[in-house]
């Protein structure tokens, strides 16, 4: 599936039932990022459920093509691995 | 789609001094005058497929206040961030915009700086 | 837009809600108990509070906060209006004019402030520490930066309610906002929180962070961030920066950090990253952005900064435009201009054949219905409605009534009727001085007023309506009237008119417009000094418009202002003197005739005549006037335009009759001449300048003969 432009809660209800579905028939979901704009909380959340949720049936769920622009933004949402130096206690 | 940031007070001046110190955030600035002429203009934008990415209200306006705005913006509109304009004397009424379904709120007077930082945390 | 520009915003916004102030206010001395205007009133002082905050006028900011507190309490009915508020108000309005409008003694305007201050706060109960903390407040916005200095560490707890998003709040936002503050050294989101995907729901929230952040702001800066959300989440935030200090001990901000990635990274070196520093100065500017700007960057960052830019160029879009009124006026020269070369290309079609010129008369008319409705709609634009112009009038009354010992009110009729803006900004001074002589010398004390059976308050009206083109505004007042007889002896006293001359009453009347004449036996105070009504009819003849007046001795007068719709256009007559083409402004011409020479005579003392229906009609030889040179030198050789001015009948003499055409007067408010006897120019077709006859002027000018 492809996600474009500034994804938001506006746009939640949609992405989470294309998501599901995904997750439900295909094997692997990829996620073309490469059109997005901007994604808030909303959406970072149903990623991130969903993520945990391709692990869980042993699937994978990965992001592709993710804007340079975008790269903290999904860090900081836990969506892509912490590339923060530094780190745990 | 265009977004815009929406400016809805009765004073002129305070309209001005908002598109001008958002300018160079590069957001285009729409003003309305009150809570009926933004709604007016909002339905107006639905039909172009304009989107409001910001609404910044003042509280005291004639015709449809501030909160009587918000409650009927968010009659339509869930999820866009609205934010009243008010005053150090009136900050109980920032309790009343919440409850209406404000997003945040800045203090007037304000500087431009101040009001660039609030509009930041709000819009990408 | 600079500050100037805002700062003029302000100006014209001010002084609209002074005037509608000033109007409701001697409003609500009448309804001391209408709601609805007490909230007006506190909305308006609320309002200009607002805006003066924004442009810096403290003093106007500081003072208005009183006034909002003193109706705030009104409004809630803590108590009532009485005179001694309404005087407070006035007072206090009047302040505020000086302080904005006038360039006003500080020490004196500081002291008048204090004292409207102290009395303003009788009624809000304020002490002096009250105020003083009022005042203090506007040096206290934006002191706050939050930047200390060294390096910090916070750890930050944030979860997020549920319904979160129903506030228009996006909590990513705000772990970003903070995100730039410093370097985010830990960040964790509580999974177990999240519920299992299928069973989600989508747009409830179920967010919680807890990171840290190593920074150089403090903690009041951190809790800003998290401004809006403090009060209604869990958001904790703790100073560790003692667990840490040890494990770094360099302070780096994120700027220098990027740059040196980029570094690391091969894209830029040190000498590189130093200028970018240099350049970056203003802090505005994001390193990022430079390295774009410098061309250090790789096709894909161009890209999204290409990407920025698209954002950027979506331009203004607002549902109403307000423009300069010179830019108006430009855009009526420029129709002209069009006129013009509409005037030349009919001159064209009336040189070629029949044939010929009817495909472009066809084509010439619709370009007229076009112009017209074009200089319509431009027209139009101009126009503004007399009403606030009107309303600024109750304030007057209500002082000039309250210094003559007069109880007035002032109705107001028609303050929707339209006019063209240059007339509604010269016709304010007129008629103050109309009501001004209505209150001095018509409306009699309450007491003579009960002697004579008629109510104790005297009534003026001011009435705008439209009528054959014109717009009239009647000032109407149910005094004493004027009594003509003694208006006669004064006139004869002033040498104004002959003892024994014969005149209808209205002339007898009208001798109160000529310089210098004053009815009241002593000069009053309001009236008189030196402005009499003979200059409030040159106003209005300067308008292009005329004055009458009415009265009826005893029951009051009426002064009948007939004024034109707009100024910058007039319906002209183009007619030919020799080579001189001038023009007579239709609405002024009765007919064009052609005289015989036994209707031709010079009478004693009006010099020579024409008989037109069994009336003698003065004749005007424009050629000796202006000094011209006309090919007819007989009445009866040339045509006769016949004119009227002010109820005087005079006829022209004129070589031929050229046509009839829109006339744009240039320059209406620049052009200056001589003679009262010419009103302006315009361009014609082939080029030629046409003087216009300003037929008032002309009567004036053949008076003197």
């Amino acid at each position: 599936m492809k996600l474009e432009g500034d994804v938001s809660i506006k746009k939640v209800k949609q992405v989470y039932s294309v998501l599901k579905d995904e997750l439900k028939s295909s094997k692997d979901v990829v996620i073309d990022m490469s059109g997005v704009v901007s994604i808030d909380a909303a959406i970072a959340q149903v990623l991130l459920s969903a993520t945990i949720k391709a692990k869980e049936m042993g699937k994978e769920l990965r992001l592709d093509g993710i804007p340079a622009g975008l790269n903290n933004t999904l860090a900081l949402a836990g969506l892509v691995a912490n590339t923060v130096q530094g780190g745990h206690e | 789609m265009s977004k815009y940031i929406m400016i809805i007070d009765d004073s002129p001046t305070i309209r001005v001094s908002v598109e001008m110190a958002l300018k160079p955030l590069g957001i285009p600035v729409m003003q309305a005058e009150n809570g009926q002429n933004a709604l007016d203009i909002i339905s107006q934008m639905k039909t172009k497929g304009e989107e409001i990415a910001l609404c910044i209200s003042d509280i005291n306006m004639p015709v449809l206040n501030g909160i009587e705005f918000i409650t009927e913006f968010r009659k339509n509109d869930r999820f866009t961030p609205v934010v009243v304009l008010t005053t150090e004397a009136e900050k109980d009424t920032i309790q009343k915009g919440k409850d209406a379904g404000a997003s945040g709120w800045i203090i007037k007077p304000f500087q431009a700086e101040d009001l660039v930082n609030v509009v930041k945390r709000f819009v990408k | 837009m600079n500050d100037a520009a805002l700062t003029e915003v302000f100006m014209n916004e001010s002084k609209e809600i002074i005037s509608n102030l000033e109007s409701d206010i001697v409003t609500l001395e009448e309804n001391r108990k209408d709601q609805e205007i007490i909230n007006r009133i506190f909305r308006y002082f609320h309002t200009l509070k607002g805006s003066s905050g924004i442009v810096g006028f403290k003093t106007v900011y500081e003072f208005t906060h009183h006034l909002e507190s003193l109706f705030d309490k009104v409004r809630s009915g803590d108590f009532d209006v009485d005179s001694d508020i309404i005087d407070i108000l006035l007072e206090s309005i009047d302040w505020i004019k000086s302080e904005l409008f006038t360039d006003v003694d500080s020490d004196e305007s500081a002291g008048k402030r204090h004292e409207l201050t102290l009395r303003i706060n009788r009624y809000t109960g304020k002490d002096a520490a009250d105020s003083a903390k009022s005042e203090n407040f506007m040096s206290e916005v934006g002191a706050y930066k939050g930047i200390g200095s060294g390096e910090r560490f916070f750890r930050i707890n944030a979860a997020f309610r549920d319904n979160i998003f129903f506030s228009g709040i996006d909590p990513l936002m705000i772990i970003e906002d903070l995100s730039t503050l410093g370097d985010v050294v830990h960040n964790n989101i509580q999974l177990k929180r999240i519920p299992d995907f299928f069973v989600l729901d989508p747009e409830q929230c179920y967010l919680t962070w807890e990171i840290i952040i190593r920074t150089a702001c403090d903690e009041m800066k951190i809790r800003d961030v998290f401004l809006f959300v403090i009060d209604d989440n869990e958001i904790d935030i703790e100073n560790v920066t003692d667990r840490y200090t040890d494990a770094r001990q360099k302070s780096w901000g994120t700027e220098k950090k990027l740059g040196e990635i980029l570094i690391e990274k091969g894209i830029i070196n040190d000498n590189d990253l130093d200028e970018l520093i240099n350049l970056q100065g203003d802090k505005h500017f994001r390193l990022g952005d430079i390295i774009i700007q410098q061309g250090l960057a790789s096709p894909r960052q161009v890209d999204e900064a290409l990407q920025e830019q698209e954002k950027i160029k979506r331009k203004i879009e607002i549902s109403t435009v307000r423009v300069e009124s010179a830019r108006l006026d430009n855009l009526i020269n420029l129709l002209g201009e069009i006129v013009i070369g509409q005037a030349s290309l009919h001159r064209l079609a009336e040189g070629m054949d029949e044939e010929e010129s009817f495909v472009l008369n066809n084509a010439l008319y619709g370009l007229d219905r076009v112009t017209r409705e074009f200089q319509e709609q431009i027209m139009s634009i101009r126009m503004v409605p007399i009403g606030p112009t009107f309303e600024q009038f109750k304030r007057f009354v209500r002082d000039t009534a309250r210094a003559t010992n007069r109880e007035i009110k002032l109705k107001i009729e028609g303050g929707d009727t339209e006019l063209d803006k240059t007339v509604i900004e010269r016709i304010g001074d007129p008629l103050k001085h109309m009501i001004r002589n209505s209150i001095d010398h018509g409306i009699e004390p309450a007491d003579t007023r009960a002697a004579k059976g008629k109510p104790a308050y005297g009534t003026i009206t001011l009435k705008a309506y439209h009528q054959e083109g014109s717009v009239y505004i009647d000032v109407i007042d149910d005094g004493s009237g004027i009594d003509a007889e003694k208006v006669r002896k004064k006139a004869v006293a002033l040498g104004l008119l002959a003892a024994d001359a014969e005149v209808s009453r209205d002339r007898v009347l009208s001798m109160i417009f000529q310089p210098g004449f004053s009815t009241a036996d002593q000069v009053g105070d309001l009236s008189g000094r030196g402005v009499g009504m003979d200059v409030v009819k040159t106003n209005i003849e300067d308008l292009r418009g005329s004055v009458e007046i009415k009265t009826r001795e005893g029951e009051g007068t009426l002064i009948r202002v007939k004024l034109p719709l707009t100024l910058a256009i007039i319906e002209g007559m183009l007619v030919s003197l020799g080579e001189t083409i001038l023009i007579v402004p239709l609405l002024s011409v009765i007919e064009t005739i052609q005289v015989k020479q036994q209707d031709y005579r010079t009478v004693e003392g009006r010099g020579e005549v024409i008989l037109v229906r069994g009336e003698y009609i003065s004749l005007i030889r424009l050629d000796r006037l202006f000094g011209i040179e006309a090919n007819c030198k007989e009445p009866w050789e040339g045509l006769i335009v016949i004119v009227e001015s002010e109820g005087e009948r005079l006829g022209i003499m004129i070589d031929d009759l050229i046509g009839q055409q829109q006339i744009v007067i240039k320059s209406i408010d620049t052009f200056i001449t001589s003679s009262r006897s010419i009103s302006g120019a315009t361009i014609l077709g082939d080029g030629k300048v046409a003087l216009i006859i300003d037929i008032h002027g002309l009567v004036q000018e053949i008076k003197k003969y």
